[in-house]
């Protein structure tokens, strides 16, 4: 399982998060009329230390972590990873501005997870310089 | 009047002051420079400091605190200045009298903090 799930990082590193890949995959939505889950989150704005970060300058990726209870621990391996901040496509479509990834399509972690069973998310956020927030609280997803 | 070579380096001390606010401003400050390099009074001439930060000892391609301020500190944001966490920078200051330049001060080192960020919240499948 856990080596399965290390893969799914590999992949997910790879393509921004998936949702299609590209610059964009990180946050992109479901399409019109589709009901996916995706998991949101607000981007931290402080350290530890409770002094202020910048997640534009600051954040360098998320984790993602998947169990099937709440028991998240320092030795689990993240499901998938995604770039804190993607370059868009500005409005007017000769530059691009830098975006927030606020948003994972979970679509993205059907093929490793079983329909029906109910699962705990959880994500950490790396700064530039590699370290790691604590596990954010757990969400439930039911896998439906 | 009699044209001076401007300012010791050696005469110029930095120290940093980190004051660890929630608007995460630290302090570069340095000591006045009062003399010029034959040991002579400066007096009432303004002297203006510039303060730069680099990667290198040797303070290549520097990048600017401050510029032209007659104050002997500087603040300045990690975040702002995108002063690389977890590494090693060096700060320099130069003092400037009458339009000439003195040599950069001799490097400071400093390790910039490292801090683990705090983890996302409002968590929430949509």
């Amino acid at each position: 399982m856990m080596i399965a799930l290390a893969t799914l990082a590999v992949l997910l590193a790879g393509c921004g998060g998936g949702g299609g890949g590209g610059a964009e995959g990180a946050q992109a939505s479901p399409g019109p009329g589709s009901s996916a889950p995706s998991l949101a989150w607000d981007p931290p704005t402080t350290f530890s230390d409770n002094t202020l970060l910048d997640p534009y300058v600051e954040l360098d990726y998320y984790e993602f972590y998947l169990r099937s209870d709440t028991n998240f621990a320092d030795n689990d391996v993240p499901v998938a990873q995604v770039s804190a901040v993607t370059n868009v496509l500005a409005p007017d479509g000769s530059s691009y501005v830098p975006s927030l990834t606020i948003v994972f399509n979970l679509v993205n972690l059907q093929p490793f997870t079983q329909q029906g069973r109910v699962y705990y998310l959880s994500i950490k956020s790396v700064g530039m310089d590699g370290l790691k927030s604590g596990f954010s609280t757990p969400v439930v997803w039911n896998n439906t | 009047m009699k044209a001076k070579r401007v300012i010791l380096s050696s005469v110029l001390v930095i120290a940093i002051v980190i004051c660890a606010s929630v608007a995460r401003a630290e302090t570069l400050s340095w000591n006045a420079v009062t003399t010029y390099t034959d040991g002579s009074a400066i007096g009432s001439a303004t002297v203006t400091y510039t303060a730069v930060w680099s990667t290198s000892a040797s303070l290549t391609s520097p990048t600017t605190v401050a510029s032209g301020t007659s104050s002997t500190s500087a603040a300045f944001s990690i975040s702002s200045a995108g002063m690389p966490r977890g590494s090693t920078i060096y700060f320099g200051v130069k003092a400037t009298v009458g339009g000439v330049d003195s040599a950069y001060s001799t490097a400071l080192s400093w390790a910039v903090p490292s801090l683990s960020p705090s983890s996302p919240g409002n968590l929430r499948v949509q």
